[in-house]
């Protein structure tokens, strides 16, 4: 799996949660929360959408890092 | 019944818009069936039929803005099928010309409701088991429809019918409800509610009672719980929150239920809204009903199926009125405490603030622990300040315990 | 918790090991029939007892079933603790005057002087093409008397463990034997532990329907259960192991729980022990009740010959699930 499928499968779920984000003027660094207004039920949702395209396991300590594209970019390279 | 009518979904809903029918006149449909969606302030509904029955006559046009308490369809509760003449979007001019017409299938309905009247009980075909039940529920087997090919009552018909009633009650006790109020004071219902909600604050005499909760215990617990848990298992705080709540009104149920007819009517079943944002605006309040009766995982699985439903407009109008209690949590976007309004006719409302970390005596010493400040508001003339704080101590000891929630 | 070394074993095996165990416990213990000595049983089932017992407890009888069950009646009365094995059910019926006239009612008519601690085994049931004359299941018209406990043990642990409790009785006991177990293998645990031969064994828990049944039934009925709960039925599936008496305890509690039965009896419908269960259970628990009593039993037709018809004639898994899923409570 490449980077670009991952990017697709993150766009996916982000735009699910929320739907009216322009997700290209985001910056990588930006805090997804405050942002995009997405609260913990979106992460939660996000995390399980993406674990299950991805068949990736996502272990609860990770949740706190996985706040910014670029994180979970990261984090999901290394585990797929 | 017979008439469908634009449902009050919440205090503060006066009318609603049409956006599209699900069925069509002649279609046969059955309780709990969806048979259209409207567009409140609120984002889009699901609403739902509350009987079996047949469409006989869409009467709100797919579009029109319907004002609660109007009649939107007819539906012919025999299960027969009759011919219908009307169109299926019908002006009320065109309705009034059809009234004969109606007049001929009330008729027929009548005669057939006297015919099952007719039939001597012991040759209704049922099972021992179905008929003992019937008696010690107290239920008129009459009524109780067959779900076989033979037409022999079974003990799952007396159960099925039975979870009806209840249903159609609450239903029934909630319209009740709405055209009391209007009753009592000689406007129309619209405008009662308008009224009653932006009264609320001057209505209803808020008292709020604060605590600071220890949260190490619940948020250790779920971090171990859910290590055990793949990601679409897991646990978070608003769930343990929902239960916690629940079991604390199990020990305090002054708290729950409804102020009417200027006394308190505590609810045996206790159904927790949660208050959920939407993205376009506005709020939504979908309950978790029996709360006090579902595991962790019943509630875990209730609460993601409804927040998501919530955001893509799908709840049904049931789930939007049963809130015996509410919660609201505006933690997330950063409020450390927060002041709410309780939604009449509730009695009480939970604020739940930021969990933060806060300087604790902890064991005789300093420690920082987990903090989450939650703000009862009570409505003074169905409980005082004695019972909130028993309540919010009740709600303490759940958090504390979190292995047994 | 100390796991208590298991063994495999076959049915024939057990009961050999019960008959050997119950041999070398009690001296008044002796086994004898048709070809039980230097044959080793026409099942096999006692082979090698004639080298360890001798022929003065392994004794091999003439043809006549009549005359050879007197003697163990006689035997018994006497002091002895026999074992009488006849070759299959079918051929019970040219001792029937001796079991039911003499055995079981010996102790009434004496006025209790004597007892008759007789145990009497016997092959029974059919699906081997041995066709019409000796086929049968009429475990059910001995269940008909009273005086006689009649026993089916339908798993390993039963055939090892219910003969000693058989042989201490001091009435006729007969134990069926369904010919289609005795090649069943099993695990048992400990050194054959004795069971009770007075109470049905539940051995599949349900809410949705109990299935009562014996012998062969019950590896059919769990098959069944099986596929049921595939199909979200969840049935209850009871061993009867002691047709007379009838562990009514057992059966109530459980039909009161589900609201209905179904019987599986490879015996003939008519007048068989399953007509006899459904009257106690409509009698004692008719407001109980969902659906009416189910019964599948052998077809009405003396055993046919052809492997085909045979099968198609006894109740079947599958003909289980069809009649409980038909039940009116429960589809829908």
């Amino acid at each position: 799996m490449n980077s670009s499928d991952i990017n697709t499968v993150i766009r996916k779920h982000l735009q699910r949660v929320a739907p009216e984000a322009d997700l290209d003027s985001l910056n990588p660094e930006d805090e997804l929360g405050p942002v995009l207004d997405i609260d913990s039920m979106d992460f939660y949702t996000m995390m399980v959408g993406i674990s299950e395209d991805l068949r990736v396991e996502i272990p609860e300590q990770e949740y706190g890092n996985l706040r910014t594209l670029k994180n979970i970019r990261e984090f999901l390279r290394k585990s797929v | 019944m017979g008439k469908f009518i634009m449902p009050s979904l919440g205090s503060q809903m006066i009318e609603a818009k049409l956006i599209q029918w699900h069925v069509k006149p002649g279609d046969t449909v059955k309780k709990g069936d969806i048979i259209g969606e409207i567009d409140t302030e609120k984002g889009l509904i699901d609403i739902e039929v509350f009987e079996d029955g047949v469409i006989s006559k869409l009467v709100a046009k797919e579009g029109e803005v319907i004002p609660v308490g109007s009649v939107m369809a007819v539906i012919n509760g025999e299960g027969k099928t009759e011919k219908v003449t009307a169109k299926p979007a019908e002006t009320p001019k065109e309705s009034a010309k059809n009234v004969p017409g109606n007049g001929k299938q009330k008729v027929a309905s009548k005669k057939q409701v006297a015919k099952s009247k007719e039939v001597p009980l012991h040759r209704i075909k049922a099972s021992p088991l179905a008929r003992r039940v019937t008696e010690d529920l107290g239920v008129d087997i009459s009524k109780v429809k067959s779900s076989g090919k033979t037409g022999t009552i079974h003990r799952k018909d007396v159960e099925a019918y039975v979870q009806q009633q209840t249903a159609d009650e609450t239903f029934e006790k909630e319209l009740d409800m709405a055209e009391h109020i209007s009753k009592a004071e000689g406007k129309s219902m619209r405008q009662s509610i308008a009224a009653a909600m932006s009264q609320s604050n001057k209505e209803i005499p808020h008292y709020y009672l604060e605590i600071e909760i220890d949260m190490k215990a619940a948020l250790d617990w779920l971090s171990n719980e859910n290590q055990n848990r793949s990601v679409q298992e897991r646990l978070l705080p608003p769930m343990m929150l929902i239960k916690a709540v629940a079991n604390a009104l199990t020990e305090v149920p002054q708290l729950n239920g409804f102020w009417t007819d200027e006394t308190m009517h505590i609810e045996e079943g206790i159904h927790v809204g949660f208050a959920i944002a939407l993205r376009q605006g506005g709020l939504v309040i979908p309950a978790i009903l029996n709360a006090d009766l579902k595991s962790l995982d019943e509630i875990r699985g209730d609460f993601v199926n409804m927040v998501s439903r919530a955001r893509e407009g799908h709840l049904r109008s049931r789930e939007i009125s049963s809130a015996t209690i509410t919660i609201t949590s505006l933690g997330e976007r950063g409020a450390e405490k927060v002041y709410g309004v309780i939604y009449p006719p509730q009695v009480a409302l939970i604020g739940l603030g930021k969990i933060t970390d806060r300087p604790r005596a902890v064991d005789g010493s300093i420690g920082i622990r987990p903090t989450l400040s939650v703000v009862l508001a009570g409505d003074h003339r169905a409980t005082d300040g004695h019972t909130g704080s028993r309540f919010l101590e009740k709600l303490n000891n759940q958090l504390q315990h979190p292995e047994s929630l | 918790m100390t796991q208590v070394a298991k063994q495999t074993m076959t049915y024939r095996q057990a009961i050999r090991e019960a008959m050997r165990e119950a041999m070398l416990k009690d001296d008044r213990v002796f086994l004898m029939g048709e070809d039980v000595g230097r044959y080793g049983g026409c099942f096999n089932v006692s082979e090698g007892m004639l080298e360890e017992f001798g022929n003065e407890r392994i004794i091999d009888t003439p043809l006549s079933e009549s005359g050879f069950t007197g003697c163990g009646i006689g035997a018994a009365v006497t002091g002895m603790r026999p074992i009488i094995e006849i070759m299959t059910i079918n051929f019970s019926l040219l001792a029937a005057d001796q079991i039911i006239n003499t055995a079981a009612i010996l102790q009434y008519m004496s006025g209790g002087q004597f007892t008759v601690p007789i145990v009497i085994r016997m092959a029974t049931g059919g699906g081997k093409q041995l066709a019409a004359q000796h086929s049968r299941s009429l475990e059910g018209w001995y269940a008909h008397i009273p005086g006689l406990k009649i026993l089916t043990p339908a798993t390993i642990e039963d055939a090892r463990g219910m003969l000693w409790p058989a042989l201490e009785d001091p009435d006729p006991v007969l134990i069926f034997e369904n010919s289609t177990l005795y090649n069943s293998e099993g695990p048992l645990s400990g050194n054959g532990q004795v069971v009770d031969i007075e109470k049905a064994k539940i051995h599949r828990e349900g809410a949705d329907v109990t299935i009562l049944t014996y012998g062969i039934g019950l590896q059919k009925s769990l098959k069944a259960a099986e596929e049921l709960a595939n199909q979200g039925i969840e049935a209850e599936v009871i061993d009867l192991r002691v047709l007379r008496p009838l562990d009514n305890e057992t059966i109530f509690t459980s039909v009161t729980k589900t609201g209905r039965a179904a019987i599986v009896d490879e015996g003939w419908k008519s007048g068989g022990i399953s007509a006899e269960i459904s009257a106690r259970i409509t009698e004692e628990l008719f407001y109980d009740l969902d659906d009416p009593v189910e019964r599948i039993c052998g077809m009405e037709v003396p055993a046919p010959y052809a492997r085909h018809l045979e099968q198609a004639s006894l109740p079947q898994p599958e003909q289980i699930v069809e009649t409980i899923k038909k039940m009116g409570g429960l589809h829908g």
